[in-house]
């Protein structure tokens, strides 16, 4: 006999917890604040998703390896794969190595996984976010040249506004400047932010309503 | 000048041609009269073969030989005087063959008018030959004359009526009975068409050989009747081509070899008549009779009665055979006489071929039981009679035709039907064909000298066959065909005959040899258990043997330009697919130049005032400093010392810049007031942020693990691992960063939620994690203020949770600029003062990098729009 279980008992599994948990969302507790047992079971699965997620991390970390691992084996940007492998197999190795050591010294020694961190990535990643300011400002000099329309210099307008009240010499020197970039920050800004967040939560609930029903199922891959 | 009508188109030719002018038919027929023209040698075969086998030789050279055999006392020894005399009579007395090749026109009323007028243009050309040579011709007549019988005489009493065939006649008259002289004359008339069809080629040697059969020991009465009956062939001559082929191959081949080329294995009734021997002198009916004296009296009585009764049998058989072999055409029954007819009646039910056992006449098994068959030649040779008419050659072929032809398997299924046919074929009960009309031994001769094949061969000329000339015909090349036997006894002072070359060319020994070595073997069997054996029957018929049909090749036939065409079809399709690869040219635009230039600009500016450390730009005055600034100082003035603070590091490495100046004033500041810090973060690299952030940034304040703050670590699962968090932070964060357990000592020892904390700060550079504290942490925490440092970037998504006394959150500074404005809250620079500079000649930079690129691309395209206009 061959049932196809995979589905079914994904998808009620999926919607059990999903029930239990926003169940105990609102009935976790009784109003001395003691956990009640459907909180406690709300608990129990969140504490088991914090492992499993922090597994698939594991798992992530190790699809990553064997992406870039077929990359080299396909000589297909070979290099760069080759040296993403290595430095992840290079901190990897530094990091149990720090790890070993703290526990057979008793000693808390991460000195060479702190080093790697704050004079490799953290310089690399510094160095990228700086990159990233003059792309910006090259994209906001182009803009007009690619979509010269209303919309375009509208968007240009506002933000040479907010940069110039920005610029704490300009705003100290030009107030009307910088009133206008903070009616800008708490006007518009904060009317389409809350938007955006009544959309998002919007969209949550419409997901976990889904989720719930069975009619998304993400988990099936 | 007289004109010659040509026999065939009946155009008139002049007198001179020989060939029609118009169909190229021979107008003249070739006469041979001289006897100068005859050979005069003949060889030892020739002696011991009949005359008119002797004529087949004369296109061979004669050996000295041969005439001394041919004189020799032995050959003539077995002659009866009878015979003896009747030769010397005609060598002196030669035939005049002219004289024969004139049938008299009203013996051919069933001829053609064309046929009457050549014969009248012949007797008009040719009537002073005739007239000199009728007078030998009479003579020979007058060597007949005393001994022809009565009933001979007869037949010549009614020949007057005939004028031509007086002279026929003439030549039988003293030998041949008058019945037969007068059924040949009829013969000699019907077959008259049918002989002019006959080759030249042939009909000339037959003449030629007339004189030799003289000498033979055949008699003359039969020797001048083939003579006249070949001089009739040559009375009007047709091209051979017009015959049809079967007529045409009886007189130019032998029938055996006509048969043998139809059937590639003979059978023994074909083979049989190959193995005479041709020592014989004498033909075998005539030494069957000899040597059977209850049947016919000795040849030396028959001279002296001159009538014999055996002349009849011959006479008569070589007149039935034709009926028994072939139809009658209808007009034959008015010339033929009453016995004749009634046979020919009889026979004419008969298939042509009926020589079949059944068909075996009497007389000749008598003569078989009473004569045991004579083991040499030499028995034959001194009667003078040839072997093959011997009584052994009658039981030889009495026993081969008895013998059922065993059907080779190669054999042909029309010559094994035919012999099978020929067996089962009806036979009148109490009668056979002739037997009260025909002697004996005229069927005998039927029976035995003419094989099957050769009467099947010669079937359809029924007409030739009731000619006396026609069945000497058929026996001549029956004879052609013996052969001697290999290791056969020579007669009595009989030199072995040796045969020329031509016939030895003809001698069918080895397809009479393959054939007897066929039917005595057999087919070798192929399969089954009796493989290997040969002689035994066929386990498989032939259809069994069938060949498999080949086998076709499914495969295509595809020519090399078609696979050429194919292979560039499919890279044509191959290559459909693919996107061209253009090599793009090293162009250097004025956009790459801004954006170097730009990029040049802030790499500067920044560099040099961060080298510089310079701060002449002034900071933020206080009341330009943010409300959420001020209450985020101002919650933090609240704290006691060793308050627990929870903090998160949210941020990534690369925002760490801006976040470590926005934070670093906020986070001094809780250091100066003495909080415990307990460092979590929900990114993974935010324990190393974080411990970077008090190891680096708040050096100064020698903040310990386990003293003075607690790194919790990283909390997987997102915001359900914050949830979790929020609700059970022991278990979900038993242990530190460090690996030991925070939760047993102070201050975290009496913390069990987040509401125990006195104070949540939340660094994050991502308003969606930013977002997720809010959700899922704010509501838990009860009066525990949350306040955030956040990048400049989220500081408009976090905007809606700022505000009012119910704020999800209390306190937030965004950016170096919150931080430069903190700072100044707390009046203690940090890291906002140090950047203050940087950013302000960054963004100054930024502006103006943008202002001008804008406006340059907006005069470029202006400027392109105005030429574009012009060129139009």
């Amino acid at each position: 006999m061959n049932l196809k279980l995979k589905s079914p008992v994904s998808t009620s599994l999926a919607i059990g917890v999903g029930i239990v948990v926003l169940l105990g969302y609102f009935f976790g507790g009784d109003p001395s604040g003691e956990a009640t047992t459907l909180g406690l079971v709300r608990a129990f699965l969140l504490q088991g998703a914090i492992v499993w997620a922090a597994v698939a991390m594991l798992v992530g970390i190790f699809n990553l390896a064997s992406v870039h691992l077929a990359k080299i084996r396909s000589n297909e940007e070979a290099l760069y794969s080759f040296i993403l492998l290595f430095t992840l197999i290079t901190t990897l190795g530094i990091g149990l190595y720090d790890i070993v050591e703290t526990f057979t010294q008793q000693e808390i020694n991460f000195t060479r996984t702190t080093w790697v961190f704050n004079y490799i990535q953290l310089p690399i990643e510094t160095s990228l976010m700086a990159v990233l300011a003059i792309s910006l400002t090259y994209a906001a000099a182009r803009l007009l040249a690619r979509r010269l329309n209303l919309i375009s210099v509208v968007f240009m307008g506002v933000v040479l506004m907010l940069l110039i009240g920005a610029v704490p010499q300009v705003a100290a020197q030009a107030t009307i400047l910088a009133e206008i970039r903070q009616w800008i920050l708490r006007v518009p800004t904060i009317a389409g932010a809350r938007g955006i967040l009544l959309g998002i939560a919007l969209g949550t609930i419409a997901t976990g309503v889904r989720i719930l029903t069975g009619s998304d199922r993400p988990y099936t891959g | 000048m007289e004109e010659i009508r040509c026999p065939m188109c009946g155009k008139p030719n002049p007198d001179h041609l020989e060939i029609c002018e118009h169909c190229q038919a021979r107008l003249k027929p070739l006469v041979i009269s001289s006897d100068d023209d005859f050979p005069t040698e003949s060889s030892d075969a020739d002696a011991g073969l009949p005359d008119w086998l002797r004529s087949d030789q004369q296109d061979e050279p004669l050996s000295d030989a041969d005439s001394d055999a041919e004189d020799s006392p032995e050959a003539d020894s077995g002659s009866d005087d009878w015979l003896n005399k009747l030769r010397e009579e005609s060598d002196s007395a030669p035939i005049d063959i002219s004289a024969l090749e004139d049938p008299p026109a009203s013996q051919e009323p069933e001829d053609g008018d064309w046929l009457d007028r050549i014969q009248a243009l012949r007797d008009t050309e040719e009537e002073p030959q005739n007239q000199e040579d009728a007078t030998p011709s009479d003579d020979s007549s007058s060597i007949f004359d005393g001994a022809l019988p009565s009933w001979m005489s007869e037949d010549d009493d009614d020949a007057p009526e005939e004028p031509p065939q007086e002279e026929d006649s003439s030549i039988f008259d003293g030998a041949l009975p008058s019945w037969m002289s007068e059924k040949e004359e009829a013969e000699i008339d019907e077959v008259k068409p049918h002989e002019e069809a006959l080759p030249r080629e042939e009909a000339v040697p037959r003449e030629e050989a007339v004189p030799q059969e003289s000498g033979s020991s055949i008699p003359d009465w039969l020797a001048v009747s083939e003579e006249q009956a070949e001089q009739l062939d040559e009375e009007v001559e047709v091209d051979a081509s017009e015959l049809p082929e079967w007529l045409t191959g009886s007189d130019s081949e032998d029938p055996v070899s006509a048969v043998e080329k139809e059937s590639p294995a003979p059978s023994r009734i074909e083979t049989a008549p190959l193995e005479k021997p041709v020592d014989g002198e004498i033909p075998d009916w005539l030494s069957t009779r000899a040597e059977s004296p209850d049947d016919s009296p000795p040849s030396s009585e028959l001279a002296d009665d001159e009538i014999p009764d055996w002349m009849k049998e011959p006479s008569s058989a070589e007149a039935e055979p034709a009926p028994s072999i072939s139809e009658s055409t209808p007009d034959r029954d008015t010339e033929l006489p009453d016995w004749m007819l009634e046979q020919a009646d009889d026979t004419d039910a008969q298939p042509a071929a009926e020589s079949t056992e059944g068909e075996i006449p009497d007389w000749m098994l008598t003569a078989d039981d009473a004569e045991p068959p004579p083991s040499s030649t030499e028995e034959s040779s001194d009667d003078g009679i040839p072997d093959w008419m011997s009584g052994e050659e009658d039981e030889e072929e009495a026993q081969v035709s008895t013998i059922p032809a065993d059907p080779d398997p190669e054999e042909p299924d029309w010559l094994s039907g035919l012999e099978s046919e020929d067996i089962e074929w009806p036979v009148p009960e109490g009668e056979t064909p002739g037997d009260d009309l025909e002697p004996d031994w005229l069927e005998s001769i039927g029976d035995d000298a003419i094989p099957e094949s050769a009467s099947d061969d010669l079937s359809p000329t029924d007409d030739d066959l009731f000619k006396i000339d026609r069945l000497t015909e058929l026996l001549e090349d029956e004879d052609d065909l013996q052969i001697p036997e290999p290791g056969g006894d020579v007669a009595d002072g009989l030199a072995p005959a040796d045969l020329p070359g031509w016939l030895e060319a003809m001698r069918p020994v080895e397809s009479s040899a393959d054939g007897d070595s066929t039917v005595e073997q057999g087919p070798t069997e192929q399969t089954g258990p009796l493989a290997g054996l040969s002689g035994v029957l066929m386990a498989e018929p032939e259809i069994a043997r069938l060949k498999q049909a080949p086998k076709l090749s499914s495969r295509l036939q595809v020519s090399e330009t078609q696979q050429e065409h194919v292979k560039v079809f499919r890279e044509l399709l191959e290559t459909e697919g693919q996107a061209e690869t253009q090599a793009k040219p090293i162009v250097v635009s004025s956009q790459g130049l801004l954006r170097w230039l730009s990029a040049f600009f802030l790499i500067f500016v920044i560099g040099l005032i961060i080298i510089g450390e310079t701060q002449f730009v002034p900071s933020p005055p206080q009341a330009s400093v943010p409300v959420e600034v001020l209450n985020t100082s101002s919650l933090i003035n609240t704290l006691a010392p060793k308050d627990p603070v929870l903090v998160s590091f949210d941020f990534e490495p690369g925002t760490s810049g801006e976040m470590n100046a926005a934070a670093a004033a906020v986070v001094d500041h809780l250091m100066l007031r003495g909080a415990y810090l307990t460092l979590i973060s929900t990114s993974p690299t935010g324990p190393a942020l974080a411990e970077y952030f008090i190891s680096t940034v708040q050096e100064d304040h020698q903040y310990t693990s386990g003293n003075q703050y607690v790194n919790l670590g990283y909390i997987p699962g997102g915001a359900s691992g914050l949830l979790g968090f929020v609700q059970m932070p022991q278990r979900i964060k038993p242990l530190s960063f460090d690996g030991f357990d925070p939760w047993i000592t102070a201050p975290l020892d009496g913390i069990y939620a987040l509401s125990d904390f006195k104070m949540i700060l939340m660094i994050t550079d991502n308003p969606d994690i930013a977002q997720s504290w809010i959700e899922q942490v704010e509501p838990r925490i009860l009066d525990t203020p949350l306040v955030a440092v956040v990048s400049a970037q989220a500081e408009p998504i976090l905007q809606p949770f700022l505000g009012g006394e119910d704020a999800q959150v209390r306190g937030m500074v965004s950016g170096v600029i919150g931080g430069a404005a903190y700072e100044q809250v707390t009046g203690k620079d940090n890291l906002g003062r140090t950047y203050w500079d940087a950013l302000n000649f960054s963004l100054m930079t930024a502006i103006a990098a943008i202002l001008i690129g804008g406006i340059a691309n907006v005069f470029s395209i202006l400027l392109r729009g105005r030429s574009r206009g012009g060129s139009r």
